[in-house]
């Protein structure tokens, strides 16, 4: 009878204590805040790679030190732009971009108390297959103890279109006494200017149709184009040729017929206002173009007049003169 | 009798031409950029005949002998500088001056012309709504303010002394055409 007693004390006594663990429990996990990865200006070739560190903790106290609790294992996962094995940036952060104006990264995450298992490599949106231990609440008692490690190929740096390319990722956090609690607050970004090879293009090109001309006045008329340049500043130079074109850089309209030719006057302006005002000759004239967009969002930005005297006019013989402009953008 | 005309100008411009445009292309996205614009103009035929004077013969009675003739100077513009030739007619229908007065006289007289601004009187005589001799026109619209055309009026003596006293008058219709 002692002995059954003893037994239901003991069970009792047991199960208030396993009541007491488990109503004092807290399923924690939390990530805290990791810096941003800013990777600068990069000119040089190479790849280059970013760490920062930041806690994550994973445990079962309410205790703010948490000293008498017990920690518990955490896994993680990021995700972002890309598929499922690769992370992008992307030029201005558009992710509407492709191609070399989109750059791959890597992501690997470390836990600093993990051994020597070091980093391994994260795949979008999908957690990671090794456990961390994690750290208690704030990791005031070991620090910090979670390292991501943004790295950029040199092979993915190459050819790749300059300008800054700009991407933000979020981290998920799994695990906690229950192994299900869930943080996915945390996000940071990654950014990287690329100047190796600046680009630029030139479009929205339109011919100019000056008409039929059958006397009286002068022809004057005006078209508007896009220029991008992903240089600094939007920076480029613009060279007009044409196989119409005397030493001298004057311009000339020509009958393919009777070779009779007549004089033009180019003049250019770099964005969408105003009047043309730079005579176009033989010297190349600087701009600065469109750096976000390389169809300039619809908006053009450059301008070419063309200008014909009543003089020139009335002394060309009946007939259709034509010319080709060549326009040669490069960045500055 | 007095006899007197003017003359009326009509310029053409053709305008059966047709226009082709060539291609415009737009650059790639790359280290450089090249774009193509297309510039297309059609010049079409056009003449302009300017700085025409009235013709008069004054007065002709019994103490005047001979020929008369009188001339006038002109401007006329050809694109280029091309050619053109002129076929002139006038309101009478037929180069005769009309008397002014009821009379049914007629007065016949021939017309030359020359593209330059003295020597019609010498030139050949052209029929009536018959193209002339094909000249060169000025490149400048207002030639430089240097006539380049002439025209002669003759009429015969004969011509004169057959007519009513009376005035008589026709007006000149000069058609420029682009050659």
């Amino acid at each position: 009878m002692n002995q059954t007693k003893a037994i239901l004390i003991r069970c009792v006594t047991s199960l208030l204590a396993l009541w007491g663990s488990y109503a004092f429990s807290q399923d924690h996990i939390e990530v805290k805040t990791i810096s941003n990865f800013d990777f600068g200006t990069y000119i040089a070739a190479g790849s280059v790679f970013l760490e920062n560190t930041h806690c994550i903790s994973s445990a079962d106290t309410q205790n703010p030190q948490g000293k008498n609790g017990t920690q518990y294992p955490y896994k993680i996962s990021v995700t972002g732009a890309g598929g499922t094995s690769e992370y992008f940036l992307h030029l201005n952060g558009n992710t509407s971009e492709t191609g070399n104006r989109r750059l791959a990264i890597g992501i690997f995450h470390s836990d600093i108390f993990g051994g020597s298992a070091g980093y391994h490599q994260l795949s979008n949106a999908i957690y990671e297959t090794a456990s961390h231990l994690g750290q208690y609440r704030n990791c005031v008692i070991n620090g910090n103890n979670s390292k991501i490690k943004i790295e950029i190929s040199s092979q993915d740096l190459s050819g790749i279109a300059s300008g800054t390319y700009f991407g933000s990722f979020s981290i998920n956090a799994l695990g906690g006494f229950s192994g299900t609690a869930v943080d996915n607050s945390i996000s940071f970004s990654v950014s990287i200017t690329v100047q190796s090879s600046s680009e630029v293009q030139i479009s929205s090109l339109d011919s100019f149709d000056l008409g039929s001309y059958s006397g009286g006045g002068n022809i004057s008329t005006i078209e508007t184009f896009c220029i991008y340049s992903s240089a600094i500043n939007g920076a480029y130079n613009i060279s007009i040729t044409s196989s119409n074109q005397d030493a001298s850089g004057n311009f000339n309209l020509k009958n393919n017929v009777t070779s009779e030719q007549i004089n033009y006057v180019l003049r250019f302006i770099d964005n969408g206002f105003g009047t043309p005002d730079q005579l176009v000759s033989l010297a190349p004239l600087s701009g600065s173009g469109n750096t976000s967009s390389t169809n300039c969002n619809g908006q053009d930005n450059a301008q070419l007049s063309v200008s014909i005297s009543e003089n020139n006019l009335a002394a060309a013989s009946s007939g259709i003169y034509s010319d080709t402009l060549t326009l040669l953008v490069q960045p500055e | 009798m007095k006899k007197y005309f003017a003359y009326t100008v009509l310029t053409i411009a053709a305008l059966n031409a047709s226009q082709v445009l060539a291609q415009t292309a737009d650059g790639t996205l790359n280290a450089t950029s090249t774009g193509n614009i297309d510039l297309d103009l059609q010049v079409l035929d056009s003449v302009k005949i300017t700085g025409m004077d009235g013709i008069d013969f004054s007065t002709y009675g019994a103490g005047d002998t001979g020929d008369i003739n009188q001339g006038d100077a002109f401007c006329v513009y050809r694109n280029g500088g091309d050619g053109y030739t002129i076929t002139p007619t006038s309101t009478n229908g037929a180069f005769s001056l009309a008397g002014t007065n009821s009379n049914t006289d007629v007065i016949d007289y021939s017309v030359r012309l020359v593209g330059a601004n003295t020597g019609a009187a010498a030139a050949a005589v052209v029929a009536y709504n018959s193209a002339s001799a094909t000249f060169n026109g000025s490149v400048f619209t207002d030639c430089g303010s240097v006539n380049n055309a002439s025209i002669d009026v003759k009429i015969a003596e004969q011509e004169i002394r057959d007519a009513t006293t009376d005035t008589y008058s026709d007006t000149l219709i000069l058609l420029v055409n682009p050659i």
